[in-house]
């Protein structure tokens, strides 16, 4: 006879219900199962991308120092040979490298400053013109109580005395875009006289004559071969920052001397050239007259 | 005739191979300059010059004799001793410089007409600096003498003005003609004399930017910023002795002692001063050397003079061959910066004085 438990043929619902729990605990592991299961795979995935990548990266290095070291010394085949110390010496060059070009790269803004001594600035006027680098400026003050210049290789004829009085110690960037200006102008000036005795050296005769600071300007053309016409031009800039002379005399001349009498021929081209070197720069205004 | 021997006696200063050039820039022959044969002897070339210009000048020429002179004496401005001379200006006054040589020499021919009735004046621009004769005659009835004429160099926008010549009698009266044409106050001479006019140029405008500094005022330093590779150093030559025999012990010392002068002076040539005198009011400190003096309680006046053809550069060599102890004293291994070639010593209490006394 078979033993049946009260319990059970009592309840069959509760039965059911223990039955039913049991399926859905399964039901839940398997999910659980498979849940852990997929994200173990996508963790070996990504492990195997992530190995890849190291890899890859590990190949982008040796393939970077050996191009350092090409830069270096040229040879493509030394980093295998060499030890941690002297790669670290590689390194600490290329860095310091990467500095200098970075210095390079400040002094094309005009103007660089920098400390060479704990009290004492160096500023460097980087000059330019036409988009050709010319020459530096520099100048270095010592800064204790006040500003003090103590050594400068401006031109002579720059007034830093009396912008210095008015501006080191009141305003120092005032005072350093002042300087810039000066220089910036004297610059242009000069290089328009470098290149107009390059450009027009056919018509010109002799050499073009200036002061030094490119304030007072002198020379003679010869507009037409044929002809014994000169035209003897004459510019002053009255401002050391002018760019444009405030002054042009023209006086056209008859033979081969400027001893020779003055002859006026026609007014109206020395109007004409008055305005082109009043509005235009040197070698473009002499270009102007000739067209 | 008066003529003649002045344009003889100018032209006498210019070797045979000077001649040409300066003739044409002279440009008084014109055409007449072609003709003249330079292979002849001097005193022909001399005399085809005279003639030339009198064919071309019968009456003569008023600026034709100062403009040779000022010629002749750019050629060879190294035979006069030049002083310099510094203009002050008044705080806050307006700039009045003026770099046209024409409305420069006008101006001053109007300053110096005041006091002078007959003068000759001549302005040249020559390698970026007005070149100055004026020439003054005593009396209102003779003409100027060629040996009274003063030169003057001014650089325009700057207040030094270089001269050599200046007689007694018109010196003030000149001087105030530069004050008044450029618009300063006063004029100072600075104590620095010498017979380059380059040199002494170099010593008071750019006296700033002497010694080490030079190499950036030369574009020794830095190279430009878009430009690649090193600026080469420049090193100075060592004796190059082959005898393996020779060994030298102080290698280091004089490494050091030469990196020492090279930071007082510099890589580049020294400028050229022909003396240095310094005037000393110290204390005598040879009491080891003469015992004698050893009760001498007040300044020992004495006179020291470094002549030479370049005082800085043998200042510096006294350092290199160790016969000065290096660093030198700031009194010599500063003259490049001083501007002046004539100091005067004197004890550390008195320091401060003498320091006014240099000032003023």
């Amino acid at each position: 006879m078979d033993v049946v438990l009260i319990d059970d043929f009592i309840d069959p619902y509760h039965h059911l219900q223990l039955l039913e729990s049991r399926v859905q605990k399964e039901a839940d592991e398997k999910a659980n199962e498979k849940r852990e299961h997929q994200e173990v795979e996508r963790l070996k995935v990504k492990v195997q991308k992530l190995r890849a990548k190291k890899a890859w990266l590990e190949q982008q290095l040796k393939q970077q120092h050996a191009k350092v070291l090409t830069d270096l010394d040229g040879d493509d085949n030394s980093l295998p040979d060499m030890g941690p110390q002297e790669l670290v010496q590689l390194v600490a060059e290329t860095q310091k490298k990467k500095f200098e070009e970075l210095i390079q790269a400040y002094r094309l803004t005009g103007i660089t400053v920098t400390t060479p001594e704990p009290d004492i600035t160096r500023v460097c006027w980087d000059t330019a013109h036409k988009g050709t680098l010319c020459e530096p400026y520099y100048m270095e003050i010592q800064h204790k109580e006040t500003l003090r210049i103590l050594r400068h290789s401006l031109p002579y004829f720059v007034p830093l005395e009396t912008v210095s009085q008015t501006l080191l110690n009141t305003d120092f960037k005032k005072f350093v875009a002042s300087m810039s200006e000066y220089l910036a102008a004297y610059v242009n000036r000069r290089q328009e006289i470098v290149m107009l005795q390059e450009k027009y050296s056919d018509i010109l005769i002799g050499e073009v004559e200036s002061s030094h600071a490119a304030d007072f300007v002198q020379f003679q053309l010869k507009l037409q071969p044929e002809s014994e016409q000169i035209v003897e031009a004459k510019l002053t800039y009255e401002q050391l920052t002018d760019i444009l002379p405030t002054k042009v005399r023209i006086k056209v001349l008859l033979g081969n001397s400027a001893n020779a009498s003055d002859v006026i021929v026609n007014t109206q081209d020395i109007k004409h050239y008055k305005e082109c070197f009043h509005s235009m720069e040197l070698t473009k205004a002499v270009g102007e007259i000739i067209d | 005739m008066m003529e003649r021997e002045i344009f003889r006696k100018i032209l006498g200063r210019l070797r045979k191979d000077e001649l040409r050039p300066v003739l044409q820039e002279w440009g008084h022959l014109g055409k007449r300059l072609h003709e003249i044969d330079f292979s002849h002897s001097k005193h022909s070339v001399h005399s085809y010059v005279v003639k030339g210009f009198m064919k071309n000048y019968p009456n003569g020429h008023p600026d034709a004799v100062g403009k040779l002179d000022l010629l002749c004496l750019q050629k060879h401005s190294a035979k006069r001793t030049w002083a310099v001379y510094h203009l002050k200006k008044e705080q806050d006054s307006p700039p009045n410089d003026v770099a046209d040589p024409k409305e420069f020499e006008q101006r001053l021919r109007r300053e110096l007409g005041v006091d002078f009735k007959k003068m000759e004046l001549c302005v040249l621009q020559h390698e970026k600096a007005l070149w100055v004769r004026i020439c003054i005659s005593k009396g209102s009835k003779t003409k100027p003498m060629l040996k009274n004429a003063t030169y003057c160099v001014h650089f325009p926008h700057t207040p030094v003005l270089i001269v050599t010549n200046m007689k007694a009698a018109t010196a003030e009266s000149i001087k105030q003609a530069f004050v008044n044409v450029l618009g300063y106050c006063d004029i100072q001479d600075i104590r620095l004399t010498g017979r380059c006019v380059k040199s002494l140029a170099q010593l008071s405008l750019n006296k700033y930017s002497q010694g080490s500094f030079s190499q950036y005022r030369l574009n020794q330093v830095d190279l430009q910023p878009l430009s690649h590779g090193k600026k080469r150093k420049r090193t100075e030559s060592e004796e190059s002795i082959t005898d393996p025999r020779i060994v030298f012990v102080n290698q280091k010392e004089k490494k050091q002692r030469l990196e020492i002068l090279n930071d007082t002076f510099g890589p580049n040539p020294q400028p050229t001063l022909e003396k240095i005198e310094y005037k000393l009011e110290t204390k005598f400190h040879g009491n080891h050397y003469a015992p004698g003096m050893r009760n001498q309680t007040g300044p020992f006046h004495c006179r020291v003079k470094f002549e030479g053809t370049s005082v800085i550069e043998g200042i510096k060599n006294l350092g290199k061959t160790e016969l000065a102890v290096v660093p030198l004293p700031d009194h010599l291994a500063k003259v490049h910066s001083l501007a002046k070639n004539h100091f005067v010593l004197q004890d550390k209490s008195k320091a401060n004085k003498s320091v006014q006394d240099s000032q003023t």
